[in-house]
């Protein structure tokens, strides 16, 4: 017992040291099953690239669970390409993560020689394959990579349109604009070096050169500029594109007219070494993170199919939609052979539809149940923290995930009309962009203005003395000061902040997010699986102080049942113990068990179910006397959980909050389940000091004190929000003016999420669903929040930094261009310069306050208080 | 046309002259634009073949030591064999 014996597939802390083979242990069966295929396969380099490569494999897959790639209809979302002699299929792995994952992933071809080459694509976690059809069913592949613990997820949406190419567009355009803008450079320094005057021809074939290159910087690659600007002046809004496009206008058009007339060799060159800096902030700053998606919708959640029961003696394997209403008939019913289990893609479902539901998979449409006690984890759609048990003839709704056994639900709704689906199209569509601008855009404003004031007074002047210098000067003026080093200070700096952030595993969807964290006033958070970590629930016992062999009786009782609180407590108390021999054991489902272990009868289970089998005038526990516990239920739950007020007993959610023992009609004392909070956590108030924080939970108000006493006083804590009050309460914030940010990760927060001003999704793990958001952090890393708010705070500290040190260069340009000097040598040393010392500034401060503020052992309470601003 | 210019023996007309400088500089510009228009194209080719999109797989790839995959083009030669 000193030293902890580790798998050697997943890493996991091995319970016993029964599962072994050879020198290797294993937690549990899973993993010593894919071990063994692989040490079969010659394939255990698997091992030595990585310390414990492998995914738990705890939790077994269904084995007819991809039954509906046999479907052409389904399998073929998945199909790229097929012929007569081989297929290529793509599938989504959430499991990859190191290059031990690739070389299994790539040398399947080990495994199955009908796989003929797979290919990784990391980024996206997709595995490319190319099969044998005629050897191997896709259906096949994916069982196949399931037993090496690869499980492809396979979700609706996979059966709607192909995923959006990644746009490379503006990687073109910044390519030949590179292309131009290095060889244009070249082709000015004759001129810059002092070309002899005499080589008439030789200057006149540079500048037309240079002239026939800057046409593709001008027409291509500077289109989003002028795209930008066109569009922000038709709504009547002056971005920041508007001068600089002017400014590049301006700058070709002169330099055309001073290469044509023979006057100059005009400023070709500074025009494309802007636009390719620019370009390439731009580039920087909209770098996306493919592996992860903003904008999910609920089809990404649901699975693509599910196993349908056909109560038909006979029928074609592709039933036809009309005929599903005989299924639910129950003179059909009672009349037909065995149910047919059939899979069926789930837009097909039709009113009437038997479903089967596994456990651990999802309900896809509401429904009645017609056979088996549902026990439904609505966690992620409620964000209640407990599973809901439902009795046969309950409805269940859309969207939850069943955890005990298998159950029938007779489906009232189709998929598009359940009330998950309603909850996700009621949401709100964000209206972003023209309400909140960048303060950049201001900034440009006062910048525009001044420069046409500069134009305007040194227009005027040169009327005044000498007119034919009061074109050159304008101009001149216009292209010296044209506020890119503002774009370009902005650019760099929001890209390497989301750079710096994604790092740390905080993903921003763009750089206008990292304002809107900056300024943030009032911080909203969910509880479930935010606050909480869902994983792992905490267990307290309260009663009577147990024996070892009481522990290890419960641990046996636990032991049996698979109810997920049961499991939990089997997990919870099993290092510790172990099982004894158990007779006359009868479970009630979702309920409790009762049995006999050692001549004692036990039982456990929920208050409702341990209640009636108290014996009266036995006395009771220590703590708490008998008479109050047999009389008032809720009294005795109130006890336990801590809280007297926050209970209500018809909740049902309440009494599963606890396990409740009794040995021979004496209460023992319950086990508590509470979420867990996630670590560091403490004084989370103190350390968001100026924001003003809120509590905005889905479930009942029974871990009030427990979160006050842990976040801290000032807190506003709100319990039992359905989906719509957290939305109407976001909005009534934003009403009094605040700017909201919501993090959240369920479904009952997706409209929160949407309303509010920043949405920030919390993540387990970043391959997994989250709500559509603007920004996604991963679950571990919710206690660097006040850092990651005040490193973005940061960010705009060093954009307007940056921003006055590009004023100095331009102070310097403009000086040249009043006076109508302005030689295109002047321009061509100034841009690079200023546009290079921009990039070191942003750059270099920008990851200096990062190893200030998001350094691994600065946690959040240390930098609680200490206010950038 | 460089080795016209940079071999001895020339007639000191051709070498001096005016135009020829001119062209030849012309002609290197051309070749040199042309090398780099290469350039570009592959830089392009490279983007739209999607060599950017993972930057994790192929530094790993290249370390296993055993041949990871059979391309396409082996396996078809394998099975035609």
């Amino acid at each position: 017992m000193e030293k902890t014996l580790r798998c050697s597939h997943c890493g996991d802390p091995c319970p016993s040291n029964r599962i072994a083979l050879g020198e290797h242990y294993f937690c549990c069966d899973g993993c010593r099953l894919v071990y063994q295929l692989l040490d079969r396969n010659g394939l255990c380099t698997y091992y030595r690239l990585n310390d414990h490569p492998g995914v738990n494999q705890r939790i077994p897959v269904r084995k007819d669970k991809f039954a509906f790639l046999d479907q052409e209809k389904m399998a073929g979302s998945l199909i790229t390409f097929r012929n007569g002699e081989e297929t290529h299929a793509s599938f989504y792995l959430p499991a990859i993560h190191c290059s031990s994952c690739l070389y299994l992933l790539e040398n399947l071809h080990k495994l199955n020689p009908a796989i003929r080459s797979s290919r990784i694509d990391f980024g996206t976690k997709t595995l490319t394959l190319v099969f044998d059809q005629r050897q191997l069913s896709l259906r096949e592949t994916a069982e196949l990579l399931t037993a090496i613990g690869y499980e492809p997820y396979i979700s609706l949406r996979d059966l709607g349109s192909a995923r959006p190419e990644p746009n490379r567009r503006l990687i073109y355009r910044l390519g030949v604009a590179g292309f131009c803008f290095g060889n244009i450079m070249l082709l000015s320094f004759p001129e810059y070096l002092g070309i002899d005057a005499s080589e008439t021809f030789l200057r006149q074939s540079f500048r037309y050169l240079s002239f026939l290159l800057a046409l593709p910087v001008f027409f291509y690659s500077a289109q989003p500029f002028f795209g930008a600007a066109w569009s922000g002046l038709r709504s009547k809004f002056l971005n920041i594109d508007a001068p600089i496009a002017l400014a590049v206008v301006v700058t070709f058009l002169r330099s055309v007219w001073e290469v044509s007339s023979g006057t100059g060799p005009g400023f070709f060159d500074s025009m494309s070494g802007i636009v390719f800096f620019m370009l390439a902030g731009r580039v920087l700053q909209d770098r996306t993170y493919r592996a992860l998606s903003f904008d999910r919708d609920y089809t990404a959640y649901f699975p693509m199919a599910v196993t349908v029961l056909q109560y038909r003696a006979a029928g074609d394997p592709t039933a036809s939609p009309d005929s599903a209403p005989h299924a639910a008939d129950p003179a059909v019913r009672t009349a037909g052979a065995a149910p047919r289990e059939v899979s069926k893609a789930l837009p097909d479902l039709r009113c009437g539809d038997t479903l089967l539901i596994h456990s651990g998979e999802l309900i896809p449409a509401d429904g009645i149940l017609t056979r088996g006690n549902a026990l439904i984890d609505y966690s992620f759609v409620t964000g209640e923290s407990l599973p809901v048990v439902r009795e046969m003839g309950e409805i269940v709704y859309a969207g939850g995930r069943q955890t005990g056994a298998a159950v029938e639900v007779l489906v009232i709704k189709e998929v598009a009309q359940s009330y998950l689906t309603q909850l996700w199209n009621r949401q709100p569509s964000k209206t972003r962009g023209g309400t909140q601008p960048s303060f950049i855009h201001g900034l440009s404003r006062y910048f525009t203005i001044i420069v046409f004031a500069v134009a305007a007074s040194a227009a005027l002047y040169w009327q005044l003395h000498d007119p034919h210098k009061s074109w050159n000067a304008v101009t001149a003026v216009l292209i010296v000061a044209c506020p890119c080093a503002l774009l370009l200070s902005s650019t760099f700096t929001n890209g390497n902040l989301l750079r710096i952030m994604a790092r740390k595993q905080f993903y921003l969807r763009n750089a206008e997010t990292i304002e809107h964290v900056a300024s943030a006033t009032h911080i909203v958070f969910d509880k479930t699986g935010t606050l909480t970590d869902t994983s792992s629930p905490e267990i307290l016992w309260q009663g009577e102080t147990l024996s070892i062999y009481e522990q290890q009786a419960i641990a046996t009782l636990a032991a049996q049942s698979t109810h997920p609180l049961s499991r939990a407590l089997a997990a919870f108390l099993r290092p510790t113990t172990e099982l004894l021999y158990i007779t006359n054991f009868i479970e009630r489902p979702g309920q409790g068990l009762d049995a006999l272990i050692g001549g004692r009868r036990w039982t456990f289970g929920s208050l409702a179910f341990v209640q009636p089998q108290l014996s009266a005038g036995k006395p009771g526990g220590p703590d708490h006397g008998p008479a109050a516990r047999r009389d008032d239920p809720s009294a005795l739950a109130a006890h336990n959980l801590g809280d007297p007020t926050a209970v209500r007993p018809e909740d049902p959610a309440a009494p599963g909050a606890a396990i409740y023992i009794a040995c021979d009609g004496h209460l023992l004392g319950s086990y508590c389940f509470s979420g867990k909070f996630r670590e560091g956590l403490h004084g989370l108030v103190n350390s968001l000091a100026p924001c003003r924080l809120t509590v905005l939970s889905g479930d009942n108000s029974r871990e009030y004190h427990r979160l006050q006493a842990l976040l801290g006083e000032g807190i506003n804590l709100l319990f039992d929000r359905s989906p719509e009050e957290k939305t109407q309460y976001i909005r009534h914030l934003q009403r009094r003016g605040e700017k909201v940010m919501m993090i959240g990760d369920g479904l009952n927060d997706a409209g929160a999420l949407q309303q509010s001003d920043i949405g920030i999704a919390i993540a387990a793990d970043c391959g997994n669903f989250t709500p559509s958001s603007d920004a996604i952090l991963r679950g571990d890393q919710l206690t660097r929040l006040p850092a990651f708010i005040r490193f973005c705070r940061s960010g705009r500290s060093i954009i307007l930094a940056s921003f006055v040190l590009s004023i100095l260069y331009n102070i310097i340009g403009l000086s040249f261009a009043v006076q109508g000097v302005l030689s295109p040598l002047v321009a061509a040393v100034l841009m690079p310069a200023s546009s290079l010392s921009i990039l070191l500034v942003t750059y270099g401060s920008s990851n200096l306050l990062a190893r200030i503020l998001l350094a691994d052992g600065a946690s959040a309470s240390s930098w609680g208080g200490a206010g950038m601003r | 046309m460089t080795n016209l210019i940079f071999r001895p023996g020339r007639s000191k007309y051709f070498y001096t002259s005016k135009f020829a400088t001119m062209s030849v500089i012309i002609l290197l510009l051309v070749a040199s634009l042309s090398v780099a228009l290469l350039f570009l194209g592959a830089f392009l080719w490279s983007v739209r073949n999607k060599q950017y999109d993972d930057d994790y797989s192929p530094p790993r790839r290249i370390l296993f030591d055993d041949s990871p995959t059979l391309t396409n083009n082996d396996n078809k030669e394998l099975t035609s064999k």
